[in-house]
């Protein structure tokens, strides 16, 4: 491959979780390269999410390894791995609810900014409300956002980070198809500015369409997984949206 | 062997007292998923009407003991549940706790009201006679009781659970309240029952308990609180862990009595702190974790008084007492200066609680460390160097408990705090060599400025005013700073804040030692003014009270914890002086923050907040007559978005209360 001289941003290796008897993931990697942006995909209870968090730190998986940047940080607490430059979204809104729009981007801006020289909090902040074109919600309280508008703060709120790995978990969900699409743009400028992208999506279209490589998950195991065309022809990923295997059994 | 006999059989006997209390805990809390700090003085009430068919109308035994734990305490916990517990649903955690522990100040209120402070003693239930396995060990009637009692508790309430539909939709309702009601069941009537259930175990073993210890409110109080430990070890959960937790804990408090040597007085003290020490062992060794997936919601905030804003009326405030002090008699110069100590301890918990989010029912204890450390260091150095070392000794105190917080949160937090609190009453400030005598008082000193001795209360005011304006000067430049909006990133998601780069256990410990400091050099002060100070002062009921003023003027509110001091001041410290009556003082002061409390049930963000909306709304509603005369549509819009979107929720046909005040979107 013509990437192998390049050090992923991100190497996940044969990450596995037990819930008790049941194997929420079992045996998924996953590498992103700077500027490319992989889709994770599967129905509900297919691990995404619980992947995201083993990726981010909430969750210690219960064997495999995480790299960031090269770094083994498999071991390391969430803010450790923030600070390395990882941010995430989350797919139930954890928005910070006693602060303004603006200030839960820029306390977001000032985590990242006490770790990177040269990062104008302040400025960052407003760049970012400005470009997700969340600006005039600055003054808003968390509570009167409808949920559209509280998943763009969360992307605000992340990329006020400047991170070089976006983590993003069902960022449309309950955005308008407008929305949606500016969110798409948006995103897909973030990846040629050479940010690194995991999206976690149901919106299969949006996914297909912004990301170079999907790996498509069920019951906690990879699918089908390569670039987005071929999974895009992969009859697995009809029988997993639409049941087809299910139809077979019964 | 005989003497381990007798210890084993006392210990069994307590330990199954304490099971029937703990599964009430238990019952209660995994239907509800409230966890009641009012169980014992519920139980408490329970005994004292008990006592009072009993021994005072004369009723036959049976039929007393019948009434008070068949009727009247399943009547207390089905009043409870339909009166006040359902609007708890999406209450934040501090605000919830503080109703249970209002229901604690109600109850024992209302035993003081009725009954009075005076101790009796329960007569044993079936008598004196006992049987004599062998020589020398004696079981009494009243021993076997108590263990057939929690066995018939233990196989019925299992029985309840496993075997009858009324179980299964009780664990359909813990399962999942919503699902539970689409499939017809009325979660409306589970929690109803699971409240009389825990009620009526809690009155069962005050009932049970009251022939061994005088029948008076601290002990029954306190009594209650050892069972918590047994239910924090099964988890709140899990029945059989805390049976056998409580058991475990009975023999194992009876023998501790029996074989440590009663010469050393800390030692025999650990004795009575064992149920405590488990609490504080088993928040730390287990998980939780149920509670920490439970999102902490939160109380909405003003926007804070800007630094000049406080400043000035700092500086309005110094100079009022400066005049006063002139003006007043040393008396009310007194009642001020404890006003303005105890606005600085409401200051530390707004702090700790409102802005990080971490309930502490320990604050006092912090308090009474001060007090102690400047006393005991001011023997050997001058006066201020042995304040700055108290203060440091008791941040580093703070921080230190905060490592053991670190994994913890809401209710669970709140338990090991209290569990802090009461060793450090049961085993710290008992000791001769920390307050002096059992009983006794500590002679503080008083600092002296500029060679000017500030020994009279009057002298004090000013540097009073000064703390206390000073505190709220840095709780409000904590606020308006990144630290502030860090502690509100961690208690508002703790999961967002690590992910998005914030160090938690950091961030955690600067708070508690942040909080500590503070209400050291309060506990400091207190003493100066007092020139005295007794470790009753310092209990973990005095924390309690504090939490519960603070909370009902708004818990994460500046302004709130000066008039929160007021209201001390004048239900505390001036009724007393009105009404000659200390046991009737007492009740009227319990029952008075327990049902302003209850009060603030459906409004959970405290008086001020809102007067604020009060207010809010009354001027949209002006603006919106004004302008409604000359552009009728737009005043209409305008209005209605002037209303604050808690109210807005509240008043929408069918919304949850308080569903305006959790977070928007939520992704539901």
């Amino acid at each position: 491959m013509s990437t192998a001289t390049v050090t992923p941003v991100l190497a996940a290796q044969d990450i596995r979780v037990n819930f008790g008897g049941l194997a929420a993931v079992g045996g998924v990697s996953l590498d992103v390269m700077p500027g490319e942006s992989v889709g994770l995909i599967g129905p509900n209870g297919s691990g995404k999410s619980t992947m995201l968090n083993v990726l981010s730190g909430l969750q210690r998986p219960t064997s495999g390894t995480v790299r960031l940047l090269g770094q083994d940080v498999t071991r390391l607490p969430a803010y450790r791995r923030a600070r390395r430059g990882m941010a995430r979204t989350f797919q139930r809104l954890e928005l910070w609810g006693s602060m303004t729009v603006a200030e839960n981007v820029r306390t977001a801006a000032d985590l990242a900014g006490r770790w990177k020289p040269g990062h104008q909090a302040a400025e960052v902040a407003e760049e970012v409300m400005t470009a997700i074109g969340i600006s005039h919600l600055a003054g808003r309280e968390i509570s009167e956002l409808t949920s559209g508008q509280g998943r763009l703060v969360e992307v605000a709120r992340a990329l006020a980070e400047r991170p070089s790995l976006l983590l993003l978990d069902e960022p449309t969900a309950g955005l308008s198809d407008t929305e949606t699409r500016q969110l798409t743009e948006l995103l897909a400028g973030i990846v040629a500015d050479g940010t690194a992208v995991v999206l976690v999506e149901h919106h299969v279209e949006m996914v297909l369409s912004l990301c170079s490589r999907v790996t498509l998950l069920d019951f906690g195991k990879v699918i089908v997984a390569g670039d987005t065309e071929t999974v895009r022809k992969a009859p697995a990923l009809r029988e997993v949206y639409l049941g087809a295997r299910y139809a077979a059994r019964t | 062997m005989q003497l381990f006999l007798i210890y084993l059989v006392a210990g069994v006997s307590t330990g199954s007292i304490y099971a029937v209390a703990a599964s009430g805990l238990v019952v209660t809390y995994s239907t509800s998923r409230v966890f009641n700090f009012g169980h014992g003085a519920i139980g408490t009430f329970v005994a004292f009407f008990c006592y009072w068919l009993w021994a005072t109308l004369g009723w036959p035994e049976w039929a007393a003991i019948g009434i008070s734990v068949l009727l009247l305490a399943p009547a207390i916990g089905v009043a409870l549940d339909a009166s006040i517990m359902r609007w708890l649903a999406g209450v934040p955690v501090a605000q919830k706790l503080a109703v249970t522990l209002a229901l604690l100040l109600t109850f024992e209120g209302l035993t003081q009201l009725l009954w009075g402070a005076g101790n009796r003693t329960m007569p044993s239930i079936l008598g004196n006679g006992g049987i004599q396995p062998m020589s020398g060990l004696h079981i009494s009637y009243d021993e076997i009781l108590t263990v057939v009692v929690a066995l018939g508790v233990a196989v019925g309430l299992w029985a309840l659970l496993h075997r009858t539909r009324l179980g299964t939709t009780m664990r359909a309702v813990v399962e999942d309240r919503d699902l539970a009601e689409l499939h017809s069941v009325n979660p409306g009537r589970v929690t109803a029952l699971s409240w009389a259930i825990g009620t009526t175990l809690g009155g069962l073993s005050a009932i049970l308990i009251a022939p061994d210890l005088t029948l008076s409110i601290p002990n029954l109080s306190l009594f209650v609180v050892s069972a918590y430990a047994a239910a924090v070890v099964g988890r709140l959960t899990s029945l059989p862990v805390t049976f056998a937790a409580a058991i475990g804990i009975g023999i194992g408090s009876s023998l501790m009595v029996g074989y440590l040597p009663s010469s050393n007085q800390f030692i025999q003290s650990l004795a009575g702190g064992l149920p405590f020490i488990v609490l504080v062992l088993a928040l730390i060794v287990f998980r939780h974790r149920g509670e920490a997936l439970q999102r902490i919601r939160v109380a909405r905030e003003g926007p804070p008084l800007s630094l000049p804003q406080t400043g000035g009326l700092t500086a309005a405030g110094i100079i009022l007492a400066l005049i006063a002090a002139s003006f007043f008699g040393n008396f009310y110069s007194l009642m001020a200066d404890i006003g303005l100590v105890f606005a600085c301890v409401l200051l530390s918990l707004v702090l700790i609680t409102g802005m990080a989010g971490q309930v502490s029912l320990a604050q006092f204890s912090f308090m009474g460390i001060g007090v102690v450390l400047v006393t005991h260091f001011s023997s050997v150095m001058p006066y201020w160097i042995a304040l700055l070392l108290a203060v440091a000794c008791t941040t580093v105190i703070g921080a230190i408990v905060a490592l053991p917080a670190l994994r913890l949160s809401g209710v669970y937090l709140a338990l090991l705090t209290l569990g802090f609190a009461i060793l450090m009453d049961q085993v710290v400030f008992v000791n001769a060599s920390v307050f002096g005598s059992v009983g006794g008082a500590l002679n503080v000193p008083t600092p002296s400025l500029f060679g000017y001795q500030l020994d009279t209360a009057q002298r004090l005011l000013p540097l009073l005013a000064l703390v206390a304006g000073g505190y709220g000067i840095v709780v409000v430049a904590i606020r308006r700073h990144r630290l502030g909006r860090n502690l509100a990133a961690m208690r508002d998601s703790p999961a967002a804040a690590s992910a998005l780069g914030l160090n938690i256990t950091g961030t955690k410990v600067t708070a508690f030692a942040i909080a500590s400091a503070m209400a050291g050099l309060s506990g400091a002060l207190y003493g100066a003014v007092e020139q005295q100070a007794a470790a009753v002062q310092f209990n973990y009921l005095a924390s309690l009270n504090a939490l519960l003023i603070l909370v009902l003027w708004g818990a994460s509110n500046v302004p709130g914890a000066y008039w929160g001091a007021v209201f001390y001041v004048v239900g505390f410290l001036e009724l007393p002086r009105l009404v000659n009556n200390p046991s009737l003082v007492q009740a009227i002061q319990q029952l008075g923050v327990g049902f302003a409390v209850f009060g603030m049930a459906r409004n959970p963000d405290g008086v001020i907040r809102q007067w604020v909306d009060n207010h809010r709304i009354k001027a949209a509603k002006r603006a919106g007559r004004r302008a409604a005369k000359a552009r009728p549509l737009e005043a209409a819009a305008q209005a209605a978005a002037a209303v604050p979107a808690s109210q807005a929720g509240d008043a929408a046909p069918g919304g949850r209360t308080l569903a305006g005040r959790v977070l928007g979107g939520r992704g539901r």
